[in-house]
């Protein structure tokens, strides 16, 4: 399979990552992630919609989601709808090295 | 753990890159698609214009209780317009000035919290007072919110006014 990159779309990430970043995406299994990971992860109300945000708690099977921006209005996470089952993580975002 | 080959790609994107693009949400919660400080410029032309009609109303040349009546009438009734007007520009300039803008655009507009600030006073200011320059100031202050506002969103958009 071909590389893979993740581009960010909003400003939840600033100022770590700003619109427009990019990662290359790593397959990682649950028990690997840690926290201050960012991830993709599957939208737990919309199907269509992916979600860059940073692990801040593991928990169970759980990870609650969060945007990097300090702004409390700036970010739809786990805040919002809550934390997500470790099957809703996609995969890691790396930074791409160029 | 998903595969990620399970995943929906963005065709447009694979046809020209070297390497597959998966486009994913940073947005907000909010609904960013429906501010818009055209309501904010309503208001504040509505306490722009009753100032106007207030400092233009001439007293009853004929002093009668009936003429009285109705001078104090059409006094109040554009004071009590100019007041909810004023309230309700602050309120829709609070909003978008807490919800709408974020940390990142203070990068390219400095001055963002300074101006909306001085926005919010001149619609107190033009609440309790009758001030022409105060009602011109509040307006000069919202173009230059609209200004920001539509640089932020990245389009151009003229500053128009309804009167």
């Amino acid at each position: 399979m071909s590389e893979v990159r993740v581009n960010i779309s909003g400003d939840s990430m600033w100022p770590t990552f700003p619109d427009g970043s990019q990662f290359f995406l790593k397959p990682c299994p649950f028990e690997e992630l840690s926290v201050g990971d960012v991830v993709l992860a599957q939208h737990p109300f919309h199907s269509t919609v992916r979600i860059v945000k940073r692990i801040q708690i593991i928990q169970d099977q759980t990870v609650f989601l969060v945007g990097d921006n300090p702004d409390p209005l700036a970010s739809e996470d786990s805040h919002n709808f809550g934390a997500v089952h470790h099957e809703a993580i996609l995969g890691r975002c790396e930074p791409i090295q160029e | 753990m998903a595969h990620i080959d399970m995943l929906v790609l963005n065709p447009r994107i694979m046809e020209d890159t070297p390497f597959t693009l998966i486009e994913a949400s940073a947005h907000c919660d909010g609904p960013c698609g429906v501010y818009d400080p055209a309501s904010a410029r309503v208001a504040g032309e509505a306490v722009q214009s009753m100032t106007k009609k207030m400092l233009a109303l001439e007293y009853p040349q004929v002093f009668s209780s009936e003429s009285m009546a109705s001078y104090l009438n059409t006094m109040s009734r554009y004071a009590a317009i100019k007041e909810e007007e004023a309230q309700k520009c602050k309120k829709e300039l609070l909003v978008l000035w807490t919800d709408f803008f974020k940390p990142m655009h203070l990068e390219a507009h400095p001055e963002l919290h300074d101006t909306f600030w001085q926005a919010a006073k001149l619609c107190s200011a033009c609440k309790v007072e009758v001030s022409a320059q105060h009602a011109q100031e509040l307006m000069d202050a919202i173009e230059s919110i609209h200004n920001m506002f539509w640089a932020v969103k990245g389009r151009e958009v003229p500053w128009i006014r309804a009167s």
